[in-house]
């Protein structure tokens, strides 16, 4: 915003009535630090009436507005109150995630203005004393920092804590925290979880808290046992040093984390039944664990338990192990036979960037399961990831991997006969997990994923597995050797050889691999989420434009309408199957 | 649940009378009809071919003795000739030397042709000629035959093979027909030893336009439809068995509108009805049947070695090593 459209736009809010007495504030103060910590270009003041009194309050228009919020500022409010920062700065409404009405600035501003008298107003009644909590771990007063990759779970413990330059780090335990920072001493922290909402100090605490409030908004919100375990824990401890992080409960959901650091502590621990004395400081913690991450991006805390293995790396897998892991899986295995070639460069999700750099003096040849693992590994150190070079076939007869021990298995490999070989093992298997088939169609016509449910021992099996896909349809009078889910019409031979014999390969691209892979990895996460059972296929359609040009042929399925398609996502059962059939009458 | 459409299409291939692979009829019928041409005594003609072979119904006689009916169209009134055996005597006179034997029938002219005795094949030559009102009558009756036993009687040699292509398309078309075929095979086999008492191929096909439905399912999956000849034909016998009661009726939708089953005696009738109920439940026990073979050779008890045991199916596979088209 322009320094005229902003002079213009002052006159307008005056002239508005938002305010009484309103004026355009004077160049000189919008120098100072009220205005550059949030980047005001320019501001009035006036007055408004609220809860029985006068207060002088200031809209501020920062440079990038219309494009983002107005600022409201109310000042000598003589107290604190939630959501109300330093000078005055009122945090009306989250930045992101709003709508403003560009082309009526005015009406933006007046709406900012109500928005923050009536949290302010509200603040003034006490009736939202509980945002204190809420916002405790933004406004903790400290000067340190803290990261914590801490497993927040409810019991009281010792964790461990190293101090590094320029930050405390936290881990769950020693080997967590030597893993991360070798050869550097760990030191023993106190992790506290307030077991639900905490109850704010009341009058809360302006600026650093003092080390009683500290020690009174902990043990005031321990139950008793906790209270107990508490004790036990720090009684007749000598130390005089002591770390310790809290976990609280917000009202609207989640957790942060807080910290506390005791120092000449005289006597018990304060936060013993004879607490002696302390000084306190406070630092923040910036959550850096699994759980948290997996939240912010979107993942599932209902999967975070579920191991998953992976049959095939190449173009499909590549992708599908990523998605898992950022939706925080928490034990993934991959499984492939396969070397990473550098003419799969440009459709796989490693490229050729692990292979010309590091791992090629390691691994030699650059096993796919294997360099996928060191990527993934590297992105998300929280995962447990697993890798075995070899055919699923001889691994599962050889015992070296078990699909019982999974809770969903996703197999990419694009050999169906490969894939009708796991189907028909885990249907005559006592138990096991699910099972989610993918592969995709050449020259973009599509891709498909299916899923066959796991079953425990002695459960009855329903009709429905991939090799139902492969059963001719019962009243078929010339049977013959197809996929029935295939857009392609059946009996082209579509790969292609750039080389020579035994270097063919079907032509796909990137954005079908993920295509697919998306509808693979959120059957697996469905299953693994929300328990869908199934069996389900579910397949996407491409442009078939380039596929009929190289003169092949689409199938009627190809031609059904999408919606056809899913409606009979659950109907692909054949009830003579000579697989699940022949498993669901024994 | 044995489905069987994999033998039913196997069985169809085994009993199945080609038009086109019966040279050696299609022979004989053409120099039949040059043999009238040049010889006959009497008005012109044009021909075309009637029953089974018009309607592609027509199946391989259990002991070889095919045979082929020909409508012979004249261009002469009934007034002209009040006497239709006269009109088919003539016919007889222009073949003396053809086949082993010539016979003037009540319906047609027949020549025999055998070989060691044994009989081969036989051509059926229907005589029409045209009424005052211009529509075909078929010449009946036999020689020395009462009056009240000759007449023309109204007829079309092709409005069956029209009715059904107007009523049934492609491969709803084609199922009709394979059921049809299904029907006279297990006729032949049911009946061998009946001769005129058993229910005659016109009837079943009458039968079949009263009570046929195609039945078709498109596959919720790979969206194609595929003909279920196994339930197709079940459920018309069952309409069949269900609607002779005591006699089956079922009227020609075209001229001349006749039951081909009235000249069943009653005994033959409650032969046929009783075999019928036999076919209907071997039908039903074959599709409810687990074991697929046990389900073929019940059906083998009544269509004959031409069924296919179990397992044979797999013949009709193609190849085992097909390219996939997926990848990974």
């Amino acid at each position: 915003m322009t320094v005229p459209t902003m002079a213009k736009l002052l006159e307008r809010l005056c002239a508005a009535g938002l305010l009484e007495g309103a004026r355009p504030v004077a160049g000189g103060l919008i120098s100072q630090a009220w205005a550059t910590t949030h980047g005001v270009l320019g501001a009035i003041e006036g007055t408004t009436w609220l809860e029985g009194r006068t207060y002088r309050v200031r809209l501020a228009i920062p440079s990038r507005f219309p494009n983002v919020l107005p600022m409201v500022f109310v000042l000598q409010l003589g107290q604190r109150l939630p959501h109300v920062l330093a000078h005055g700065y009122v945090c009306y409404s989250e930045h992101d995630g709003v709508l403003l009405d560009r082309h009526d600035p005015v009406a933006v501003v007046a709406e900012a203005l109500r928005q923050a008298l009536d949290l302010v107003g509200a603040g003034l009644r006490g009736e939202n004393t509980l945002e204190y909590i809420e916002e405790l771990a933004v406004h903790w007063p400290a000067d340190a920092l803290a990261v914590s990759t801490l497993t927040l779970t409810d019991d009281i413990r010792w964790v461990c804590g190293i101090r590094t330059d320029p930050c405390w780090r936290i881990f769950d335990d020693r080997a967590d925290a030597q893993r991360s920072c070798p050869g550097q001493d760990a030191e023993q922290v106190l992790y506290i979880p307030l077991p639900r909402v905490p109850r704010p100090l009341d009058p809360f605490p302006e600026g650093a808290w003092r080390p009683r409030d500290i020690t009174r908004f902990i043990l005031q919100n321990l139950d008793d046992d906790q209270r107990r375990s508490l004790h036990v824990r720090l009684r007749g401890s000598k130390r005089t040093r002591s770390l310790v992080v809290v976990r609280v409960v917000r009202p609207r959901g989640g957790v942060c984390l807080i910290g506390v650091e005791y120092h000449d502590i005289q006597g018990d621990h304060p936060l013993t039944k004879r607490g002696g004395t302390a000084l306190c400081s406070q630092f923040r913690v910036v959550r850096q664990d699994q759980d948290y991450f997996v939240a912010r991006g979107g993942g599932l805390a209902e999967v975070r338990r579920c191991k998953a293995l992976l049959v095939g790396c190449g173009a499909i897998g590549g992708h599908i192990a990523g998605e898992l892991a950022r939706a925080g899986v928490q034990q993934l295995t991959l499984v492939d036979p396969d070397e990473l070639r550098p003419e799969n460069a440009y459709r796989h999700v490693l490229g050729n960037s692990i292979q010309s750099r590091m791992v090629r003096a390691l691994l030699c040849p650059p096993a796919k399961a294997a360099m996928l693992m060191f990527d993934l590994g590297d992105r998300y150190p929280a995962l447990e990831i697993g890798h075995h070079v070899g055919h699923i076939e001889g691994l599962l007869q050889q015992k070296h991997i078990n699909l019982e021990a999974f809770d969903v298995v996703v197999v990419a490999t694009g050999d169906p006969n490969v894939d009708r070989w796991v189907n028909e093992v885990a249907l005559r298997s006592p138990t096991a997990p699910p099972v989610i088939y993918c592969w995709l169609e050449p020259l973009g016509l599509g891709g498909h994923a299916v899923l066959v449910p796991g079953h425990a021992a002695a459960e009855p099996r329903g009709p429905g597995c991939l090799d139902c896909l492969f059963t001719p349809a019962p009243e078929d009078r010339t049977p013959r050797l197809c996929n029935r889910a295939a857009f392609a019409e059946a009996g082209q031979a579509v790969t292609r050889e750039l080389a020579a014999c035994g270097q063919a390969f079907t032509p796909f691209g990137s954005l079908d691999a993920a295509r697919t892979a998306e509808l693979a990895a959120r059957l697996a996460l469905d299953v693994a989420a929300h328990g869908l059972r199934g069996p389900v296929l579910r397949s996407w359609k491409g442009d078939p434009q380039a596929f009929r040009a190289a003169g092949y042929r689409t199938s009627s399925r190809f031609e059904a309408a999408s919606e056809d398609l899913e409606r009979a996502s659950g109907s692909f059962a054949q009830h003579h199957c000579p697989v699940c059939a022949a498993v669901s009458t024994r | 649940m044995a489905n069987l459409n994999a033998e039913f299409a196997t069985f169809d291939e085994q009993i199945k009378l080609d038009w086109d692979d019966s040279s050696v009829l299609r022979e004989r019928r053409d120099a039949i009809l040059d043999r009238l041409r040049e010889r006959l005594d009497g008005p012109s003609f044009d021909s075309c071919n009637q029953g089974s072979y018009d309607l592609r119904t027509g199946v391989h006689p259990l002991q070889g003795d095919y045979d082929i009916d020909v409508a012979l169209r004249f261009n002469a009134t009934t007034a002209e000739w009040p006497d239709p055996v006269s009109l088919k005597q003539r016919v007889a006179a222009a073949l003396q030397g053809f086949g082993s034997e010539i016979r003037v029938r009540r319906s047609c002219v027949t020549i025999f042709y055998q070989r060691r005795g044994e009989p081969l094949y036989h051509v059926d030559l229907a005589v029409y000629t045209h009424d005052a009102r211009d529509r075909l009558c078929l010449a009946v009756g036999k020689v020395g035959s009462s009056a009240d036993l000759k007449s023309w009687t109204p007829s079309d040699p092709q409005a069956l093979a029209t009715y059904i292509d107007a009523r049934y398309e492609g491969e709803d078309r084609a199922q009709l027909r394979r059921v049809l075929r299904y029907l006279k095979r297990w006729k032949d086999v049911r009946f061998s030893g009946e001769g005129d008492a058993a229910p005659k191929g016109i009837g079943l096909t009458a039968a079949a336009l009263k009570w046929f439905h195609v039945h078709c399912r498109v596959d919720p999956t790979d969206h194609q439809s595929r003909h279920d000849d196994q339930a197709g034909l079940l459920t018309l016998v069952q309409k069949m068995r269900a609607h002779a009661n005591p006699r089956l009726i079922a009227q020609l939708p075209v001229v001349p509108y006749s039951d081909p089953f009235t000249r069943m005696n009653d005994r033959q009738m409650e032969i046929f009805r009783d075999e019928l109920e036999r076919l209907e439940a071997a039908l039903s026990a074959a599709a409810q049947d687990s074991d697929p073979r046990h389900a073929c050779n019940t059906l083998r008890r009544l269509f004959g070695d031409d069924f296919p045991e179990a397992g044979r199916k797999s013949a009709r596979r193609t190849a085992a090593i097909v390219s996939s088209g997926s990848a990974a």
